[in-house]
């Protein structure tokens, strides 16, 4: 729970104007565009000898969808889908996530290879492989047994 | 609220303790139209074998039960989301087909749609005589 609110300036579980919101709208406030709704992917980091591995949760998009930049030593990873036609044939009751429009940036360190950013969508998850400049890369020497 | 039926089951406490997401298993979305109900349930990184959905008894269950495997070699650095395992449960409610049930999976959403029973949507109509 913790991680979550920390992740997502949205979510203003904690402000005055969200609890009385709640307060004097029970029920309204979980339509739509409410402080519950979570529109900032959550992101896990893999590191392998080779690179890192960034994952994003961001379910019900398209590849398309997505515009992802290396802006000097700064990854932004963006998304912007107008679900018009959606909105307008599904009356929502309660919204918890909707990840149709976000911006991520995240400092790349001298470590990695911005030129070489591969990204993949599949099932819901945007991948991003960033690999390792040669020398951030562990070092193995084999040491021969005379 | 009209449709009242829609909630975890196991939170239905949930408006007391001010704003929240469901803190447990994956979020979702419940809309509503005149002939159904859609649940999208967010459920990333998962694919459908894994996955099963059960109308019992006046509720819908689904459960993702992950064979999670883990490879040495790799290091997370951060994680804030993985195929962790989850139940989930709603309340079905009363106008809707049971038999009806359908469901798909794209992209990582899993769409449930619930039809209302049409016998039961004639029925509230009130004639006026």
């Amino acid at each position: 729970m913790n991680k979550l609110r920390k992740y997502n300036p949205s979510f203003r579980g904690n402000d005055l104007f969200s609890i009385m919101d709640e307060f004097f709208n029970p029920g309204f406030s979980d339509t739509g565009r409410s402080s519950m709704m979570i529109s900032q992917p959550k992101v896990n980091v893999k590191e392998t000898d080779n690179g890192y591995t960034m994952e994003l949760a961001v379910p019900g998009m398209k590849k398309e969808d997505f515009d992802v930049q290396v802006d000097n030593d700064h990854l932004i990873v963006s998304a912007n889908v107008s679900h018009e036609d959606k909105e307008e044939t599904d009356n929502y009751t309660r919204r918890e996530f909707n990840y149709s429009s976000f911006e991520r940036r995240y400092y790349l360190p001298d470590s990695v290879d911005g030129d070489n950013i591969v990204a993949t969508y599949n099932d819901g998850i945007l991948s991003l492989e960033i690999p390792k400049v040669e020398e951030a890369k562990p070092k193995k020497k084999l040491i021969e047994i005379k | 609220m009209i449709s009242t039926g829609f909630r975890p089951r196991q939170r239905r406490t949930y408006k007391n303790c001010g704003p929240s997401v469901s803190t447990r298993g994956p979020l979702f979305n419940v809309g509503e139209s005149d002939k159904a109900y859609h649940i999208e349930l967010a459920v990333p990184g998962w694919n459908k074998e894994h996955i099963s959905i059960e109308a019992e008894q006046g509720h819908l269950v689904i459960q993702g039960k992950s064979e999670a495997s883990s490879s040495s070699d790799i290091t997370y650095r951060r994680m804030m989301f993985g195929p962790k395992d989850f139940n989930k449960s709603f309340i079905i409610p009363d106008d809707v087909d049971v038999e009806k049930i359908s469901a798909s999976f794209e992209n990582g959403v899993l769409n449930i749609t619930l039809n209302k029973d049409e016998e039961k949507i004639r029925n509230k109509s009130i004639t006026i005589s």
